[in-house]
């Protein structure tokens, strides 16, 4: 159930039916992003594709009728009227048309009457409508998905499109569960069953005993974990330098080699990177620090070239040894930013306050320390991030008082507008349900946690706060979700207890830390597996954008939230 | 290290360990905790012991969790397709009939007007007149095409093959050469615009673009250089990767286990590889520096460039250098050394089994050669070898030497072919015995 390798053999194959020759992979800018994200450029060269075009409505007319062209679209209908525009005067030899999801009878109609010179050699259906990030995480790179809490009906089509698309890349036939507190999960998950009814004999796939599950979940239930500060490497670099594509832009730092100026931190391309890409930033300080002293040893061995013997082996190893540096080299870099920015923004101090707002520990002290660390001056972001989520977190009378206190406070600060109205934005944005829930703390399933958590003691404070997307899965993964709060859609009554493969989408976007999460279930149940997806994979400031384009139009209040 | 305020009493004596008193005596002590701990020493204990164990095995769990850090699922095959080229091609045929159709009807009237076309610019137009019908503009206010009206600077023009009616912008002009051209079917390798030179037919943009259309399939199986180039490489990598490649894995090995007459061999099948290699560098840099009009061919040709050289530099890494004679010898020395030591330790021989067929081909080649009248090869009792395959192996290859020497070429055919089947029967055992060093598989 490996979503890069799903995404890898449909390209492979794509690029094999068409017979040897020259090749043009010709995409549109969706699936350019998902065809870069699981190939490397010299691995699609290998490959014998040469030219990479975007079919635009300004399309170069250079012809070139000795290639073949692998056409791979989302079935859009710009793209349709596009790709009929470039049949009728065709640029190249031949034409393989692929679409990443299902197209309707009429649009292969009125392709198929543009096809006036029979260039058409094959037209079908690829399931490769996401962007495989890791074998276990998706994304469908949607920045927002509504307003006032409610679908943006483009997105939510986008958002079914892509989920089908998983399923049956993977060939699967899931249960679908969603969210009973979220409308919009509800939304979804009938969206999808309605295309299960209609492409029958799509979904009429060979099953095992135990049927998959697709959980549908919204990131209104769980709004603090976007905003905590995390420690692992790739969700540290997406918090501070951003990660687009898999790729990073580092050319607003000074003095930097224009070769670096966009790296690209692929797990499936650079060994280093995927050995390290889940371990925390003091770990890989220690990590980096050995390579660099293996590599100077390295370094100083090649410097003695007496013999030919010794010749022979720098010019065997040179190769390797220029694509090592090249690697170190972007890591050092990369590394030397964090901890720039760990120091500049006071991370450290911020973020063990974080997480003892967000696990509730020494709730009384927390407004204390916000105002401390108010006073030194951290960065404004920062400051209205713990006061954020210090109203997420707190639910008594008093906090009310302190909570406009502390806003006090960050205005007298001169903190910017929007920061405070963010503020605002967010209690808006979390879900009612949850308010009512946390109410009833005294229940078994709390205390024990709590006592378990007591009994082990903390190895790391800087990572304390469990996301609710791990708890919920391991309530799954031992037949214990609940079904009052996560029901399923189905007609038949399901008295299956078992459970194998996990597929979890949650509306509003997941994280690296999430991300890390079910990495680490996945190695701890080798009986089951999870795949995480999200409408796209957030990092504070952009979930803060997501949350505002969320809550336009809501009214606040305090005991919940009105649309407008 | 104390605080101030912090008492550190040190408590010492018959202490009972539930209410810490001091009992002064041992017995006292004793009746104390039975009377007053009895039950509660119990309990306590207990409860103590299990709160131990409890976290002992919660813990344990815990830490067995996170020793796994890996996990690898099962390979996968490629998810669900679904095809539509059998629909398509119903709409398209469909569609493609009734194109055909019009463009010949187009072309046969070309061909009517070309025929006798008279010089006189008067008398062409009544001969275009009869045979395609002019529509009556007189009804007609505005072009079809632009929906621009028609007044005195814009006057009503007809197409010469439709007879529609087209104001000046939006008609075109075929010249009389190229509408031959059409005729003829010489298709002519340059595609030049339809430009208005006289003389020359005004056609509406409808029918002219359906000529070019027709024009343009004709250049579609032009293969420039670019391609001949590229099929040769091709051509050359497919060799080294079906072929050469594994020929040289193969000896490589052989050469590994110490079969020192193997070695000419190696070194030919190396250098065929370097030869390969190089031919393919050269052809890619060949079409890199080729003419190249436009952006797209630019960006092609070095992108084949860049594959190419990285296909070269594989291959080259691929073919490690090989060990001198002297070293293989070795290796052959030890080997026989091991052999007689396991001899001298009274096990049997780990001899590899030979499997029957192989034993039927010697057989089969023995009494093949006894059959035939006149002349047989002699054995050469020099090709000695540790392992009976490839001992087998190097016989048969002398005789195919001394059959060529004497002309006897069936016979050197079915040698050959023992040879084949015998090399195919040894590399599968030695792939049974995980022998094959990689070598990149053709992806």
């Amino acid at each position: 159930m490996d979503l890069i390798q799903a995404v890898k053999l449909y390209i492979i194959k794509m690029t094999e039916d068409c017979g040897p020759g020259m090749k043009v992979l010709l995409m549109d800018k969706t699936t350019t992003s998902i065809v870069s994200a699981v190939f490397s450029q010299s691995e699609i060269l290998q490959r014998e594709v040469y030219l990479f075009e975007q079919l635009t409505s300004t399309s170069s007319s250079d012809s070139m009728y000795h290639m073949k062209c692998i056409t791979f679209l989302r079935p859009t209908r710009e793209n349709i009227s596009l790709l009929c525009k470039e049949l009728r005067n065709p640029r190249y030899g031949y034409y393989y048309i692929y679409f990443s999801n299902i197209i309707s009878k009429t649009d292969i109609k009125t392709i198929a009457e543009s096809d006036i010179q029979e260039v058409v050699r094959e037209v079908q259906e690829y399931y490769a409508d996401y962007l495989a990030i890791a074998p276990h995480l998706f994304s469908l790179n949607i920045p927002s998905c509504g307003q006032c809490l409610s679908w943006d009906p483009l997105q939510l089509t986008r958002s079914t499109q892509g989920i089908i698309s998983v399923l049956l890349s993977l060939k699967k036939n899931p249960l679908i569960r969603f969210q009973a507190s979220s409308k919009m999960s509800k939304q979804l998950a009938e969206k999808i069953k309605v295309i299960f009814s209609k492409e029958e004999n799509l979904f009429n796939l060979k099953q095992g005993d135990i049927q998959p599950q697709l959980l549908i979940l919204d990131r209104r239930e769980d709004p603090v974990t976007p905003l905590l500060m995390p420690w692992s490497y790739q969700a540290m670099v997406h918090e501070l330098l951003t990660i687009n594509n898999n790729q990073v832009d580092l050319s607003h730092i000074e003095d930097i080699k224009p070769d670096l100026q966009k790296v690209l931190l692929c797990a499936e391309q650079d060994d280093l990177y995927k050995q390290n890409i889940y371990k925390n930033f003091g770990e890989i300080g220690e990590i980096m620090k050995s390579l660099i002293d293996d590599f100077k040893s390295k370094a100083k061995n090649h410097q003695k070239l007496d013999t030919i013997s010794d010749m022979k082996a720098f010019v065997e190893n040179y190769p390797q040894f220029k694509k090592m540096s090249g690697t170190v080299a972007k890591h050092v870099i990369i590394m030397e930013q964090l901890s720039n920015y760990v120091i500049k923004k006071n991370l450290l101090e911020v973020s063990e306050l974080q997480q003892q707002i967000a696990c509730d520990i020494q709730s009384s002290q927390h407004t204390l320390k916000i105002r401390e660390l108010i006073e030194k001056n951290i960065p404004d972001e920062e400051a209205s991030k713990l006061v954020m989520l210090y109203a997420l977190k707190s639910f008594s009378k008093d906090s009310n008082r302190e909570l406009t206190s502390l806003i006090q406070i960050l205005k007298s600060k001169k903190v910017a507008e929007h920061w405070i109205e963010l503020v605002h934005d967010v209690m808006k944005f979390q879900s009612k349900i949850i308010l009512d829930n946390e109410n009833t703390l005294k229940n078994a399933k709390q205390i024990t946690k709590r006592f378990y958590k007591d009994l082990k003691g903390v190895d790391n404070i800087f990572t304390q706060h469990v996301p609710l997307v791990k708890e919920l899965v391991e309530d799954l993964i031992k037949s214990r979700l609940k079904e009052e709060q996560y029901p399923f859609l189905s007609d038949i009554n399901q008295p299956t207890k078992k459970v194998q493969d996990i597929i979890v989408f949650v509306i509003g976007g997941v994280t690296y830390e999430e991300s890390m999460a079910i990495y680490n279930l996945n190695s701890a149940n080798p009986q089951v597996r999870i795949i995480l997806g999200g409408s796209t994979v957030h990092n504070s400031s952009s979930f803060l954008n997501e949350v505002k384009l969320a809550t336009f139009g809501v009214i606040k209040s305090r005991g919940g939230s009105r649309k407008l | 290290m104390t605080e101030v305020g912090e008492e550190n009493i040190v408590l010492e004596g018959f202490l009972c360990p539930i209410c810490k008193v001091d009992f002064g005596l041992d017995l006292k002590l004793f009746l104390h905790f039975q009377e007053a701990h009895s039950e509660d020493q119990d309990l306590v204990k207990s409860f103590k012991d299990l709160f131990g164990k409890a976290k002992e095995k919660i813990l344990k769990n815990d830490i067995g969790k996170k020793e796994e850090r890996y996990y690898v699922w099962e390979p996968q095959e490629i998810g669900e397709v679904q095809s539509h080229f059998q629909y398509f091609k119903h709409c398209r045929n469909k569609w493609v009939e009734h194109f055909v159709m019009e463009t010949n009807k187009t072309v046969v009237r070309l061909e009517k007007l070309l025929c006798n076309l008279p010089q006189d610019p008067n008398k062409r137009k009544t001969h275009e007149q009869t045979i395609v019908h002019w529509l009556d503009g007189k009804d007609v206010t505005r072009c079809p095409d632009c929906t621009k009206s028609f007044n005195i600077t814009r006057r009503q023009h007809h197409c010469r093959l439709c007879g529609s009616i087209v104001c000046h912008e939006c008609s075109c002009f075929l010249p009389l050469s190229k509408a031959y051209e059409t005729i003829n079917e010489t298709g002519k390798n340059q595609l030049t615009s339809i430009t208005q030179s006289s003389p020359s037919f005004r056609l509406c943009v409808h029918c002219g673009q359906v000529l070019e259309n027709r024009e343009q399939i004709k250049y579609r199986d032009l293969k420039p250089l670019v391609c001949d180039y590229y099929d040769k490489i091709i051509e050359c990598r497919n060799k080294i990767e079906n072929d050469l490649l594994i020929k040289f894995n193969q000896t490589y090995n052989l050469l590994k286990e110490g079969e020192s007459s193997y070695l000419t061999e190696a070194n030919k099948i190396r250098s065929d590889i370097v030869k390969l290699a190089e031919t393919i560098d050269a052809l890619s840099n060949r079409i890199l520096k080729l003419e190249n009009d436009t952006n797209s061919s630019k960006v092609t040709t070095k992108n084949i460039r860049l594959a190419m050289i990285q296909c070269v530099q594989s291959t080259v890494l691929a073919i490690p250098a090989l060990p001198s004679l002297k070293e293989i010898e070795e290796i052959a020395q030890r080997k026989r050394e091991a052999a007689e030591a396991r001899l001298r330790n009274g096990q049997d021989l780990d001899k590899p089994k030979m499997s029957p067929s192989v034993r039927h081909n010697i057989q089969k080649n023995e009494i093949k050669l006894r059959l035939e009248d006149g002349w047989s090869p002699v054995t050469n009792a020099n090709v000695n070898s540790d392992n009976p395959v490839v001992e087998q192996m190097n016989i048969i290859k002398n005789y195919i030497k001394q059959a060529k020497e004497a002309y006897r070429f069936d016979e050197v055919a079915s040698l050959e072919r023992n040879l084949q089947e015998l090399n195919e029967e040894y590399f599968k055992m030695q792939n049974g015995s995980g022998n094959m060093p990689g070598y990149s598989t053709k992806n």
